[in-house]
């Protein structure tokens, strides 16, 4: 039934991100350095996190160490109307990234280990009376790294690392059709729409779950302008998943009756039939007029799409003051920008007529970082740390699935020597989102505009990490 | 710097940057004296409250809708189920061909649809030929009312969703109702037997409906303040016309002979005279003949005219109705206003409200039929009775609320 057309799908319409840095980034991959926001990219943590934060700091530890631990999110927030000022939660769980370094000395000077953590990611849910069901009410996005580094020393002051990744992305995105939007099978040219029927009417539920491996790198160096000064960099590439997976559709009734019988194209729909079956199976009720469409346009299908992770650089210096005082500060860039359009194809839709392209159109984003620690004595360590990002989504591209913009964070954290070889991290940081205007449509087609803001997105969150190492 | 300072500092700056930016919010509340109320206006009604004009709806006529003219006044944002033109149906431009001439030659079935730029709600929510208890009714499923022409509109309108379920989606704070039209108005369209009680809604059970009705805009719970219109007397419309009315017109065309039962009359109030009506459904075709030169009688004693009685009874059924009407806006200290005080003032004009109406070869019959402030289908207000029952409206709300709506532009 070539009927049924352009379906405003809004599939994979972003992926949204609710943790701790730009776009879906997440950058608290440590227990240690969350607690002096991330910075460290010139002096990383000795519990094998450097993996993450800069992989040249695996050369010159001395033995062995295993790391543990989890990134636990309580993130709140939600989106304010502009005509009601209605406000609609979040309806995120307590979320928890997790992290495991283990890294082994093998000479003085040669550093090895592999890493697993999740520096892409997120989940964001909504109620499905949220009008920003139609782009998204519940999303996941996955992206584990498993990553063997190798760093070695050249030099007493130079040191350098690198990592092989392996990316495994999974991502799961669900959403509600409306039914106003999707054009009438019978009469080419007109939505549901100008038969009356009202936007937010859902009929329809979408799920798409989707997976991908791909591989990316990652580069270190620390150089040491004296003993208590040095330099970091780092740099991860981009990793590109090409994701493919299978489009679920259900039926969500409407309840909706036909008040009065209409002529449409050729067929006459009397008063009294149930639009549901008017979407679906032919019955008496509807004067045997059916239009299928759960067997046709929205049967189970395969779907692909590309998501990019971007290529992100962190440069930062380290200053050791005294008395066990170091002060540390990082620049990071993301290169959002490579995250501009997706497209989406179902190749077994031989009307081509669920496919269509995103634009996201993100921005590279700058983030600086501070952090002190302060070495108290040999059992007990104190971190604090505050951090500055912009957002990647530029103002027309703040969505439900993405309601992200510039970021104030605040963190604290500590270290504590439980034996003589295990040690327990625990930190906390606070996000404190700018309040920023967004919307809770995608646009049926072509790129959106800051025209179809309809609201007030707002978000904090409260992050708490914890982590045992051990020694050996 | 201590722990202590950082952590001072750094709660400094979180206060800093953590206050709720309200400028980022588009304001939404109209800017003059009690303009709180008209934030979320909702207009629930019939045809009239719709913009039919002409027995025809459109972009165009729903633009000068009295609801629309007062939300434009009242600086709130409105919205209504624009029709894409040339109209669903198109409106009719010459009453007098069967069936009458629509715009652009459409039939009486023809509908452009909704235009396809859909507003985020709505709140103009009334659908013509709708009476109070459709706008009780939660859906359209089995047993739905006697078909009616007017019931596609419960779709391209409403979506199939009641005049309730739309309105409780805006949450408004001020509500118009304009309802009970529809529940005597049958009486001088039924083409069969006009005025027969069985076209009415008997006074108690509008009661019922209507308290249920504003029961229901109760539960919003978000309702300030509304007013509500009185029923319009029907038998002012100029679709039907006074026997007399006839009578004096069958001077002037020797064929057409109008019996003495026409000029029955029954005074009621020293205001208020019931008379014999003859709806124009009847009486355009014998005065038809009769200008072609064929002969013929009206004869008011014919069911399809409305006799004295039957019209007695629509007067005082009207009458009912507006009591009860009143009382619901007493109870809840909103504003009642009769329409009819404003009819009547225009009924003195001939020229604004025909007592009989302009045939051809009249030149009025194409511009203005049924009078200047009536449409061409003799039912339905005109452009400048759209605007007159605006203006009325204004002013009335303001000197009941103490507001300061601006004029109507």
């Amino acid at each position: 039934m070539r009927a049924c057309v352009r379906y405003a799908l809004v599939l994979f319409a972003a992926t949204p991100t609710l943790l701790g840095a730009q776009g879906f980034a997440i950058y608290e991959q440590g227990t240690c350095a969350m607690g002096r926001a991330g910075a460290g990219v010139a002096a990383p943590c000795s519990d094998g996190s450097a993996m993450f934060f800069n992989p040249a700091g695996l050369a010159g530890l001395t033995g062995g160490h295993v790391t543990v631990g989890a990134t636990l999110l309580d993130v709140e927030g939600g989106f304010t109307d502009d005509v009601f000022q209605q406000k609609t939660e979040l309806d995120d769980p307590l979320l928890a990234v997790p992290q495991v370094y283990i890294s082994y000395a093998a000479t003085p000077k040669l550093g090895v280990g592999v890493g697993l953590f999740a520096p892409y990611g997120l989940e964001t849910r909504w109620p499905t009376t949220f009008d920003g069901r139609f782009a998204g009410y519940k999303n996941i996005l996955h992206s584990l790294y498993i990553q063997p580094t190798i760093a070695y020393q050249l030099s007493p002051d130079v040191s350098l690392g690198a990592g092989f990744d392996v990316v495994l992305g999974k991502v799961e995105l669900n959403q509600r059709l409306d039914l106003a939007n999707a054009p009438v099978p019978v009469a080419p040219g007109t939505t549901f729409s100008q038969f009356g029927i009202e936007p937010g009417t859902d009929f329809a539920n979408a799920h798409l779950e989707a997976s991908k491996t791909t591989v990316a790198a990652h580069f270190g160096a620390i150089v040491k302008a004296s003993d208590k000064l040095s330099f970091g960099a780092r740099f991860l590439t981009q990793a590109k998943l090409d994701y493919s997976g299978t489009a679920t559709f259900t039926q969500v009734p409407t309840g909706l009756i036909v008040p009065a019988t209409v002529i449409v194209g050729a067929d006459t729909i009397p008063a009294g039939c149930p639009v549901d079956n008017l979407l679906s199976a032919k019955v008496p009720a509807c004067n045997n007029v059916g239009f299928n469409v759960f067997n046709t346009v929205f049967r189970n299908q395969p779907v692909t799409t590309t998501i990019k992770n971007p290529s992100q650089l962190a440069l930062g210096v380290a200053y050791r003051v005294a008395k066990g005082w170091t002060l540390l500060g990082d620049y990071q860039r993301t290169w959002w920008k490579q995250f501009a359009v997706l497209n989406l194809s179902f190749p077994q839709d031989v009307s081509s007529l669920l496919s269509r392209t995103l634009y996201e159109n993100y921005v590279n984003t700058n983030g600086v970082r501070f952090g002190a620690e302060w070495v108290k004595d040999a059992t007990w360590t104190f971190r604090g740390g505050y951090l500055y990002h912009d957002g990647a989504a530029p103002a027309e591209t703040v969505t439900p699935l993405l309601p992200e913009g510039d970021r104030n964070e605040f963190t604290a954290g500590t270290t504590v020597k439980l034996a003589a070889a295990l040690t327990a991290d625990l930190a906390y940081q606070y996000i404190r989102q700018n309040d920023r205007r967004g919307r809770t449509r995608e646009p049926l087609v072509g790129a959106a505009t800051t025209g179809m803001n309809n609201g007030l997105y707002n978000f904090h969150a409260h992050l708490f990490g914890v982590s045992l190492s051990y020694a050996f | 710097m201590t722990i202590r300072r950082m952590s001072l500092a750094a709660g400094l700056v979180l206060a800093a940057v953590g206050c709720h930016d309200d400028q980022l919010f588009p304001t939404a509340v109209p800017q003059y004296a009690g303009g709180a109320m008209f934030q979320r206006y909702v207009s629930f009604g019939n045809s009239i409250t719709a913009g039919i004009q002409s027995a025809g709806l459109s972009d165009s006529l729903q633009l000068l809708a009295y609801p629309v003219l007062l939300a434009q006044a009242m600086r709130t944002k409105f919205y209504y189920p624009s029709l894409k033109n040339p109209g669903c149906p198109p409106p009719i431009t010459v009453i007098f061909t069967s069936p009458p001439t629509r715009l652009g030659g459409a039939s009486d079935t023809s509908c452009a649809l909704r235009n396809p730029a859909v507003p985020p709600y709505i709140n103009n929510v009334a659908f013509p030929g709708a009476d109070v208890l459709e706008l009780l009714r939660t859906n359209y499923a089995p047993p739905q009312p006697p078909a009616a022409a007017t019931d596609a509109y419960k779709l391209f309108l409403l979506g199939g969703r009641t005049e309730l379920q739309r309105a409780r989606e805006v949450l408004p704070t001020f509500v118009s109702v304009w309802v009970g039209n529809n529940d005597v108005l049958g009486a001088i369209l039924d083409t069969g037997d006009a005025g027969q009680a069985a076209d009415i809604t008997p006074p108690d059970s509008f009661t019922a409906r209507y308290n249920a009705l504003l029961d229901s805009i109760d539960s919003f719970g978000s309702v300030r303040g509304g007013v509500l219109l009185g029923v319009v007397q029907v038998t002012g419309a100029p679709y039907v016309s006074q026997g007399r009315a006839y009578a004096a017109a069958s001077a002037s065309i020797p064929t057409m002979t109008v019996l003495p039962n026409c000029l029955a009359f029954q005074q009621l109030t020293a205001t208020d005279t019931a008379f014999v009506y003859v709806p124009f459904h009847y009486g355009a075709p014998i005065v038809a003949r009769a200008a072609a030169g064929v002969a013929d009688t009206l004869d008011c004693a014919d069911p399809h005219v409305i006799s004295v009685p039957e019209a007695v009874n629509m007067i005082s059924t009207v009458a009912q109705y507006n009591a009860t009407i009143q009382q619901a806006a007493t109870t809840r200290n909103w504003l009642f206003l009769d329409p009819n005080l404003l009819l009547r003032t225009l009924a003195q004009d001939p020229a604004q409200i025909r007592p009989f109406p302009a045939f051809p070869p009249d030149p009025n019959a194409t511009a203005a039929p049924f009078g200047t402030a009536i449409s061409r289908d003799g039912v339905h207000p005109s452009t400048s009775t759209q605007k007159l029952i605006a203006q009325a409206l204004q002013q009335a709300i303001n000197a009941f609320y103490s507001s300061a709506i601006p004029a109507i532009p």
